[in-house]
């Protein structure tokens, strides 16, 4: 999908509506080769893209260090875009560097690349069983979500109260309670639409 | 007037690009260098680099570049520079230009045009000169043309353009330089229909791209001995114009299928298949197929002549089946 990214933000320079693009990907995905061809083909054409790298360590069970030849911020530099790396969910220092890497791929037109080390708190899919890392791991990056600890920053500050967070929280529950009972409730397709949108006419 | 197949392509992406603003073509060496065949010359100078975009080798990164573009308004047209290397853009083809506007209930068109040069007979050896129509087959929601003359070409390539789906589009390396009339060429010729080239009654050949010629060449030698062929140029390889063959085969009942490309799973496979299922009893003998050899196209002329489809080995295969 990175190479796609890359053309829905050639089209927004295209049509110069100041759009940019935001990219999600992996520290696996890094190492397939059309994520390369990819971040030379956005820096050779001056995209206005920016990549956010989510390095939660492992791709399925295989961690970086097995599996990079150098740090993930050190290859995206070598194509020569200009990158930042946040570590442990460190969210206010990626609040500030979004917005700062924003405000240039739309400026410059040209691409940013953000590396957020962060975690994958349970397995790759509900059949893993997480037995290639430690338990230490695990705790030392728990006591780091970043629900807990944005949560903890805004009763800190006093920009909430833990009254506000937990009537937050519940709002935000039903919300997504009540979407997905919307989509729950969605009428079954029945398999005469099967052959529909083969080609679009 | 007298124009050549690559002529024709350069006068259709040279109206594309000028009538449609959403327009632009992408891909290796076709800007300054004007495209390994020369086919995109003078556009550069004539549209700009930010509609006519040198890239670089990066097949996937272009062909994904490509459908992205589509799904945000634009009309991309991205040239593989042979049809080889459209192996390095399955990923691209299979798991992404095909599935967005099925998997959106038709809210996401990819409106993408490849333009590829395939085909034998040149000398360019094992990975320069591959007719691999028949993976391409395999991905569902997409179509695949292949022109067979100046007189086809550009219709054919400007109603790609207009289509809003992925279109393969094929050329014939072989076929650039080959001129013909060009006064009664349609400027729109519809995807998915086929034609009948030469009308006859013994036997039908259903042929596409450049073997269309051969075939022809073979049925203008037979009809001096009183043998009849019809020839269908399939013009569409995806999908399929199985209305056309089925009349044909219903009317002449002995069937040929010359493909340049590998016969094992091929598009003369597939073909086979379809008549099977809409019109097995309309048939006189079994279907004889003409496909490349199960080798790599190998450089040495008598080698690769021996491996592709020829006049010689269409004509015997004809022959057969008048015997039969």
């Amino acid at each position: 999908m990175v190479p796609i990214a890359n053309g829905i933000a050639f089209a927004n320079k295209y049509k110069k509506n100041d759009n940019i693009v935001v990219a999600y990907l992996g520290d696996g995905g890094i190492n397939e080769g059309y994520v390369l061809e990819a971040l030379n083909l956005a820096v050779v054409l001056k995209l206005p893209i920016l990549f956010v790298c989510e390095n939660n360590l492992y791709a399925m069970s295989t961690h970086v260090d097995r599996s990079h030849s150098a740090p993930i911020h050190q290859k995206v530099k070598a194509f020569g875009i200009k990158c930042e790396v946040i570590h442990n969910n460190d969210f206010i220092k990626l609040d500030s560097v979004a917005k700062r890497f924003v405000e240039e791929v739309r400026l410059y037109k040209e691409p940013r690349f953000i590396e957020v080390r962060t975690y994958r708190h349970y397995g790759h899919s509900k059949n893993d069983l997480n037995l290639y890392r430690d338990k230490d791991e695990e705790k030392f990056w728990f006591e780091k979500d970043v629900m807990k600890i944005v949560e903890e920053e805004l009763i800190k500050s006093k920009e909430l109260t833990q009254d506000d967070v937990n009537k937050l929280k519940e709002e935000y529950q039903a919300y997504i309670d009540s979407i997905a009972e919307d989509v729950i409730n969605l009428p079954e397709h029945t398999e005469k639409d099967v052959l529909k949108h083969v080609y679009a006419e | 007037m007298m124009k050549s197949y690559g002529q024709m392509i350069r006068e259709a992406l040279d109206e594309v690009l000028n009538n449609d603003p959403t327009t632009l073509i992408i891909g290796e060496d076709i800007g300054i260098y004007g495209g390994a065949f020369g086919i995109t010359k003078g556009l550069l100078e004539k549209y700009g680099p930010h509609r006519v975009v040198d890239s670089p080798m990066s097949e996937q990164a272009i062909v994904g570049f490509g459908i992205g573009a589509a799904l945000n308004g634009l009309k991309p047209i991205v040239e593989i520079m042979f049809m080889d290397f459209m192996t390095l853009c399955y990923d691209q083809l299979f798991n992404h230009a095909c599935i967005f506007n099925y998997l959106s209930n038709g809210r996401l068109p990819v409106p993408l045009v490849i333009r590829v040069a395939a085909g034998a007979g040149r000398g360019y050896g094992a990975t320069h000169s591959k007719s691999l129509y028949a993976p391409l087959m395999h991905i569902p929601c997409i179509k695949i043309v292949a022109p067979s003359s100046p007189e086809n070409v550009k219709g054919l390539l400007k109603a790609s353009v207009q289509d809003k789906n992925p279109v393969i589009f094929v050329e014939h390396k072989l076929l650039y330089g080959v001129k013909g009339n060009v006064d009664m060429a349609q400027d729109y010729i519809p995807l998915g229909k086929a034609k009948i080239a030469r009308k006859g009654d013994d036997v039908l050949i259903i042929s596409y791209s450049k073997m269309v010629n051969d075939c022809l060449q073979v049925a203008d030698k037979l009809d001096k001995e009183g043998i009849s062929v019809e020839v269908i140029d399939l013009r569409t390889v995806k999908p399929i114009d199985i209305k056309l063959i089925k009349s044909s085969v219903e009317k002449i009942g002995r069937v040929v299928i010359v493909d340049e490309g590998y016969g094992e799973c091929g598009v003369a496979s597939e073909i086979v298949a379809k008549i099977n299922e809409h019109c097995f009893y309309s048939l006189d003998a079994p279907i004889r197929r003409v496909c490349s050899l199960d080798v790599p196209i190998p450089c040495c002329p008598s080698f690769e002549k021996e491996v592709i489809p020829s006049c010689e080995k269409i004509e015997s295969a004809v022959r057969g089946m008048v015997n039969e």
